[in-house]
């Protein structure tokens, strides 16, 4: 990755964190002060914070300028590059399986859901498609459900049906 | 005297020996495995430790550190892929000596100078910890409140990427931390009539998020890495050797005294130095880059150093130095241990357990070093779709074990994206972890400060801890700004050659 596309990606994400200052700020204001409250109150130590992000947010913004303006750095490697755009897919397929077993698990259970999260993750991640995916990553699911409900005692999601 | 007295009952009357073994046996496993770091193996194990006595999972905790350290130069030395950071020095001359069939000598080397290194760091724990911690007794709120801005700048200065970032990804830290109920009213805030999120969040689901969920993620678009020959045996090296290398192990052992102590530097830190000074010092600099015993002794010695000195500032100030001291100071607080000065006040048992705990696991990790490197090379060995997959599955599982909350889990994923985009932006994590640990304290010490004086900030530089802290802090702040801006500006403008004559 080359400092142009650092520069560009410090710009954004500063305008962003600036956004981020702007909204905590906003919501900040809206907090209720109770009667029991000091001087500072509910809200004080949050405004700091953000007033600290917002002045951050600024330096950083006023640097990639700067950077952009007057050094003129060579474009590069951008996220429009296939390869790059590969490794989010990627992460972003992982993101979804994830996701999925949240949603899922309190409907079909642990250890089905963690079987689904196992299976669907060791395919994305390339293993090659076979039969024996799903009693391997069943195996899987059985032995962390084991550790965790009959050694630690500690309740996984049962599911709808239990 | 009673120190000693506790530390033999915690060993002899508990089950500490068996969990320092179990956490290292897991932290070599986890530090062998290439992309899951030693905060990540600590994250892993923590749901394991839930129904354990605090002391006992806090050994198996920092044993399973101790054991990442040497893990990780495993597969640095048998696949150029270092399985921690702070095994990336190592890796650079242990491939060269595994290239030319001397992986065996090398990893002996990387065992027997951990070993050394890490009870160094243990010795130098005990010295220093409670000193230290007798100091921090004296701080009063603004002191506090001081320390806390003085760990935060120190961790944002020093930490990769710019020092503004470091800066952003505190504050957004303490932003995190500010969710759930005031320190003074109790009024809860950022809520957003929740009921999950009306404690706040935990600092544990935080990390677990950022470090391991967003480990990966980016894992998942990367190749498979190569495969170990299962044949390698440890070939210990010979007192001679040994002698032969004293100095690159005392250097590596004193950097990583040094840099363990100081919050933001760590172990990978320490190693690089090590490796450097250890060249500079050496009676055969040339060798190094191409096999040389040396370059494996010194950031060996330094990372498994780091690994007790680093619980210095964490058990003392209750400010974490590392990645892996910040899940270690995560697992104190979910088993109701706030560490700091009172820790020592409080719990002693505590404290004098986890010594002589650590010192079993330093101990131990010699005759297991030896025993564990072929299941690990196995294990190394495994597919890596299966592997992820399988860490991703105990992830998730161990998130929800924190409080039997499928919104932890998905608040930890959460935290996984944004850790991924801080990644991908070049933003740092410690800062971010340290700011929604130590947001409550700081907070809380703020106002405390603050009620004393009757709304007088003037309180700040008028203690005098508080006051030479802030001191220390716009000392290292002007310096990293300097060192940063103004510096490379000045050598710009000397390196840049002079306009040609006119005449």
């Amino acid at each position: 990755m080359t400092e142009r596309t650092h520069t560009r990606r410090d710009l954004v994400s500063g305008i962003v964190m600036l956004g981020v200052a702007g909204l905590y700020w906003i919501e900040a204001g809206k907090l209720e002060i109770s009667f029991l409250d000091d001087e500072v109150t509910v809200r004080g130590f949050p405004n700091l914070l953000a007033y600290a992000l917002g002045l951050f947010a600024i330096a950083l913004i006023v640097q990639s300028v700067i950077v952009l303006v007057r050094h003129r750095p060579p474009a590069g490697e951008s996220l429009a590059d296939p390869e790059t755009r590969r490794r989010h897919g990627m992460a972003i397929g992982l993101l979804a399986f994830a996701v999925g077993y949240v949603l899922l698990a309190p409907i079909i259970g642990y250890v089905l859901a963690a079987t689904l999260l196992i299976a669907a993750a060791v395919w994305w991640q390339g293993a090659r498609l076979h039969w024996t995916i799903i009693p391997a990553a069943l195996a899987g699911a059985i032995v962390l459900w084991a550790v965790f409900v009959r050694l630690l005692g500690i309740q996984l999601p049962p599911g709808l049906w239990f | 005297m009673t120190g000693l007295s506790v530390a033999w009952t915690t060993l002899t009357g508990t089950w500490a020996l068996p969990a320092a073994l179990m956490g290292l046996v897991w932290g070599i496993i986890g530090g062998a495995l290439p992309g899951i770091s030693a905060s990540i193996t600590i994250a892993l194990l923590l749901p394991f430790t839930f129904g354990l006595d605090p002391t006992i999972a806090i050994i198996m905790l920092a044993s399973a550190y101790v054991g990442a350290e040497y893990g990780g130069s495993i597969p640095a030395i048998l696949i150029r892929t270092p399985g921690t950071n702070s095994a990336a020095a190592t890796a650079i001359d242990g491939y060269e000596m595994h290239k030319q069939g001397r992986s065996g000598e090398a990893l002996g080397l990387s065992l027997v100078a951990g070993t050394i290194g890490g009870l160094i760091g243990i010795f130098m724990l005990i010295l220093l910890a409670e000193p230290l911690a007798d100091i921090a007794l004296a701080f009063t709120p603004p002191a506090y409140f001081s320390l806390g801005l003085l760990g935060l700048s120190v961790i944002a200065t020093l930490s990769e990427g710019s020092m503004i970032k470091g800066f952003i990804t505190g504050t957004l830290g303490l932003m995190i931390a500010s969710v759930g109920p005031d320190p003074v009213s109790g009024v809860t805030r950022f809520t957003y009539d929740s009921p999950e999120l009306l404690g706040g969040i935990r600092p544990i689901v935080v990390m677990i998020g950022i470090f391991a969920v967003a480990e990966l993620l980016s894992q998942a678009g990367q190749p498979p890495w190569d495969r170990s020959s299962a044949q390698t045996r440890i070939k210990l090296p010979s007192l001679r050797t040994l002698w032969s290398l004293k100095r690159s192990l005392l250097l590596g052992s004193g950097i990583g005294v040094f840099e363990g102590v100081t919050p933001g530097a760590g172990g990978t830190v320490a190693a690089f130095l090590s490796y450097n000074e250890a060249k500079r010092w050496s009676a055969n600099p040339e060798l190094f880059g191409k096999g040389s015993p040396e370059a494996i002794v010194a950031p060996e010695a330094a990372n498994n150093t780091v690994a007790g000195t680093a619980l210095v500032p964490t058990m003392s100030f209750g400010i974490p130095g590392s990645n892996s001291t910040a899940i270690l100071l995560g697992g104190m607080l979910l088993h109701g241990l706030q560490p700091g000065p009172m820790l020592f006040e409080k719990h002693p048992d505590f404290v004098y357990g986890v010594f002589s705990g650590l010192v079993m696991a330093n101990l131990l990790q010699f005759p297991v070093g030896i025993i564990i490197l072929t299941p690990c090379i196995w294990l190394v060995n495994r597919p890596k779709p299966w592997l992820m997959s399988y860490i991703l599955a105990l992830v998730l599982t161990g998130v929800y074990a924190v409080d039997h909350s499928l919104f932890d889990v998905a608040l930890c994923i959460f935290f996984g994206v944004l850790g991924y985009l801080m990644r991908l932006f070049g933003y740092p994590f410690l800062p971010m972890v340290l700011g929604v640990i130590l947001g409550r304290l700081v907070e809380s010490q703020y106002r405390r400060a603050l009620a004393i004086s009757g709304g007088e900030h003037a309180i700040f530089v008028t203690d005098p801890i508080s006051l030479g802290l802030l001191i220390a802090c716009a000392l290292l702040v002007s310096y990293s700004l300097y060192t940063t801006y103004l510096r490379p500006a000045r050598d710009a403008a000397e390196a840049r050659p002079e306009s040609p004559s006119t005449n």
